[in-house]
């Protein structure tokens, strides 16, 4: 048996940037049919400008090439297994076609901001009846209500306004943000689960619905101990550095070489026990825990005399060798190079035809019937016209030849 | 306690499943309880002196309470609680009885525990030929780290979350809480979910063996691929550069962020307005680049003089991505989770009545809802082992004195 768990799922996907192509890469790696609909005006910013942008490090060897829509890392990273085609929503052609194509779906997910399918006149309830059981995605930054539900936000304006900057940066400094956009998968990782469960919903009752998922909502998750702190003992967290306060040594230590760290953490008696040992300084083997956080500062300085004439790599191994929770600080080099991801494939490699052949990141997990995840590289513009015109919907290639000399549909931006 | 939805009576979304939950402290607990806030019978199974997340805190008042912790009272909502040592002859036989009356099992032990105790995935599926397993931990049950110690921040390393958060010039920072963990819990309720669809299909059991690590480095995009394909490492930005910041205002902090194409940096020097700003040296992204200290302090001067609240609007008003650094007090006061009713409220008999997160997600036809407050240790001993697995009281009675349950 060798069929994908979600074969026979078939999503329409507008979504752009990162929040909702991380839910539809999700869902896509585990074998949901995934038509991703750009158009020729509007297609996905992460396939970056026309023309190429050689300063965007984006491209193969920085090169924007002939065809730099297409040679995105960006793009090609978040969209592999997807079929694409383009579809100008706004001319009365592309909105029709577009209908046909949701009464062949099983789910539509969009991260506009709110408002914007209304104004295509392909609201929920417009989609409903062209297929009563359509399940609707919603995914705006705020949600489809309330006074901020049309407003614009990035990654990292959700970590501002989720409550995350506030608590992430040095004790002595300002507020910070990840330079990975966190709040997008952690709203991606929701949508698909949410996705998920309406399918399971609507395969019992025969019902679909329309989700609202606000990305602020979904952050917030991921802080809910210190909303229960702040309902409990009106204590508000601060910025701590990422260390824990309540042991010591913890946090990261520099190793040998530019930009080189470890993490220690998790730090008991018998660790610092087997700590103090390794890093030859059996006079401070007695130690106290109480003590060990009164001193901090020293003993970091003793623990960074031994990590820094160390590479992350074996320091690491060195300190797990003498049952310390350790970890080496990894970079993209180091995480490409790393034993356990090799170990778990979790790298792999495909071929696009205008980027090349190159490793990508893929499913995190294992599971029963899927043995390799990237089975197809990210579509180039509209590639997939003619088979999902074409073989779902019939259209003739006379039919696709007037639409594209129309502009509804294409290949070239 | 609804939240956003009608208490219509509807069931939620999966009403369906019914959820064997092995899993303790945060990963597996998130996982489950997305399954149970959206529906899922759960029924958690702790060793007797608890989900080690009941004895972190915070507590109320900072008095240590196995039955009153706010990371433990957050991620078990919706659920049942019963105690079982799975290390006793007797322990794993009701262990063994339960799985067949149920969809799916989660755990989060380390690699092999469940072999050496006997209650390995070929004897489960005995037990039960359609169950879904959803083994969640650190690394993976395969590879050379998996049997490595851990905590949230040696994850967080290991997986590039914290190479990319921290100032360039100075030490790589974990971030907040227990981020890894939550990461590995999000995405096993979607590979969980989509295990079920192959089950469904199949009618053959099926297993999940998701890596924590690689959740975590999963949302670090681009950095793997810019890697791959121009050998770029992509660096920590700490407060970030240009149009693309966090600057100071008059009552604390807001991220400003133009992206680099399309209309946003005509809007935004339009909405600042200084004859400054509107310089054509800043009209393009190289030159953003080139003049980034002239643009930063311009950027500084229009955001330092306003508050955040007044930034906020502006951003909204113009279309521009703009957001103040909220603490927990401005979430719970904030004019939009308000006006959506996203916080709620949950008694319970040991943490009193406190306010939880919302639904992250709202499905309006099926919603999420607080049908049960929090577990207590044990509370459903009886209702699972004799109203359900037909044990008899005195048996239970048993149990409880030689130390099973």
């Amino acid at each position: 048996m060798t069929e994908l768990p979600l074969e026979g799922v078939r999503i329409l996907d507008l979504t752009g940037m990162l929040a909702g192509p991380y839910a539809t890469r999700l869902l896509a790696d585990m074998g949901a049919e995934t038509i991703k609909v750009e158009s020729l005006r509007r297609y996905d910013l992460t396939r970056g400008p026309v023309a190429g942008d050689a300063r965007a490090r984006i491209y193969p060897d920085e090169d924007p090439g002939d065809s730099p829509t297409d040679r995105s890392s960006y793009y090609n990273e978040m969209n592999r297994n997807k079929l694409g085609i383009t579809l100008d929503l706004q001319t009365d052609r592309g909105r029709e076609i577009f209908l046909r194509l949701v009464a062949e779906s099983d789910v539509v997910i969009e991260n506009f901001s709110a408002g914007v399918l209304e104004r295509l006149d392909l609201a929920y309830e417009t989609l409903c009846g062209t297929k009563a059981d359509i399940i609707v995605v919603s995914m705006p930054a705020f949600g489809n209500s309330g006074p901020w539900r049309h407003g614009v936000a990035y990654g990292n304006t959700m970590e501002a306004l989720s409550g995350f900057a506030a608590v992430n940066g040095y004790p002595d400094s300002l507020p910070i943000t990840t330079s990975f956009t966190y709040g997008d998968p952690v709203a991606g990782v929701h949508a698909a689960f949410a996705l998920l469960a309406a399918i399971e919903y609507r395969d019992r009752t025969g019902e679909g619905q329309f989700v609202d998922l606000s990305q602020l909502e979904t952050l917030v998750q991921f802080i809910g101990e210190s909303v229960l702190d702040y309902s409990m003992n009106a204590r508000l967290p601060e910025r701590t550095g990422g260390r824990d306060s309540s042991r010591a040594p913890d946090g990261v230590y520099r190793c040998h070489g530019d930009d080189n760290w470890v993490s220690i953490s998790g730090m008991d008696d018998e660790g610092w026990l087997a700590l103090s040992g390794l890093i030859g300084r059996g006079d401070l083997r007695d130690v106290s825990a109480s003590e060990r956080l009164e001193r901090r500062d020293e003993l970091d300085e003793a623990v960074e005399a031994w990590t820094s004439t160390l590479d992350r790599v074996d320091a690491m191994i060195a300190l797990q060798s003498a049952g310390i929770a350790a970890a080496a600080v990894l970079d993209a080099p180091g995480i490409a190079a790393d034993a356990q991801v090799a170990e778990r494939g979790y790298l792999e490699e495909i071929s696009h035809p205008q980027a090349g052949t190159h490793s990508y990141p893929g499913l995190p997990w294992r599971m029963s019937g899927i043995d390799r995840t990237i089975r197809m590289p990210a579509p180039t513009l509209g590639e997939h016209n003619g088979r999902v015109f074409g073989e779902l919907l019939g259209m003739s290639e006379e039919e696709l030849a007037t639409l594209a000399e129309e502009g509804v549909t294409g290949t070239k931006p | 306690m609804t939240n956003g939805a009608p208490s219509d009576g509807r069931q939620g979304a999966l009403a369906r499943l019914r959820v064997l939950d092995l899993s303790g402290f945060v990963s597996g607990p998130y996982a489950t309880k997305l399954l149970a806030d959206y529906g899922a019978d759960v029924v958690k199974v702790e060793p007797l002196d608890g989900d080690p997340a009941r004895r972190t805190g915070p507590f109320p008042e900072d008095i240590p309470n196995i039955e009153a912790s706010g990371l433990f009272l957050h991620l078990n909502t919706n659920k049942r609680s019963v105690t079982l040592d799975l290390e006793t002859e007797e322990g794993r036989a009701l262990l063994l009885d339960l799985i067949p009356r149920f969809d799916i099992v989660v755990e989060n032990f380390s690699p092999g525990y469940l072999d050496e105790i006997g209650l390995d995935d070929a004897t489960m599926v005995t037990a039960n030929p359609r169950l879904v397993i959803a083994h969640i931990t650190p690394f993976g049950q395969t590879g050379p780290y998996r049997r490595y110690r851990e905590t949230d921040l040696t994850l967080q390393a290991i997986s590039g979350m914290v190479h990319h958060n921290g100032d360039p010039d100075r030490e790589p920072l974990k971030l907040f809480g227990y981020q890894s963990y939550y990461l590995g819990g999000a995405h096993a309720s979607v590979a969980i979910l989509a295990a079920l669809r192959r089950r469904d299909a199949t009618g053959e059991s099926q297993q999940v063996d998701l890596s924590i690590a690689s959740c975590a480095g999963n949302v670090i995009v681009p950095p793997m691929t810019s890697w791959a394909y121009a050998g770029i490492i992509t660096m920590r930005r700490g407060h970030g550069r240009g149009q693309w910041a966090i600057y100071p205002c008059a009552d604390g902090f807001a991220t400003v962020s133009v992206y680099h194409t399309g209309r946003e940096w005509g809007d935004f020097a339009r909405m600042v307005g200084s004859d400054a700003i509107k310089d054509p040296k800043f009209e393009t992204a190289a030159g953003r680049t080139e003049h980034v200290e002239e643009l930063e302090s311009e950027i500084l001067a229009w955001t330092i003089g306003r508050t955040k609240h007044e930034l906020q609007e502006l951003g909204r008003e113009n279309r521009i991505a703009i957001g103040y650094t909220a603490t927990v007090q401005d979430l719970i006061e904030s004019p939009q989770l308000r006006s959506r009713d996203f916080f709620t409220q949950v008694e319970h008999p040991a943490a009193g009545t406190q306010t939880y997160p919302g639904a992250p997600v709202r499905l309006t036809g099926s919603p999420w809802r607080i049908r049960r407050r929090p577990p207590l240790l044990g509370e459903h001993n009886e209702e699972i082992y004799v109203g359900e697995l037909g044990r008899r009281p005195e048996q239970l009675i048993e149990m409880s004195s030689s130390g099973v349950v």
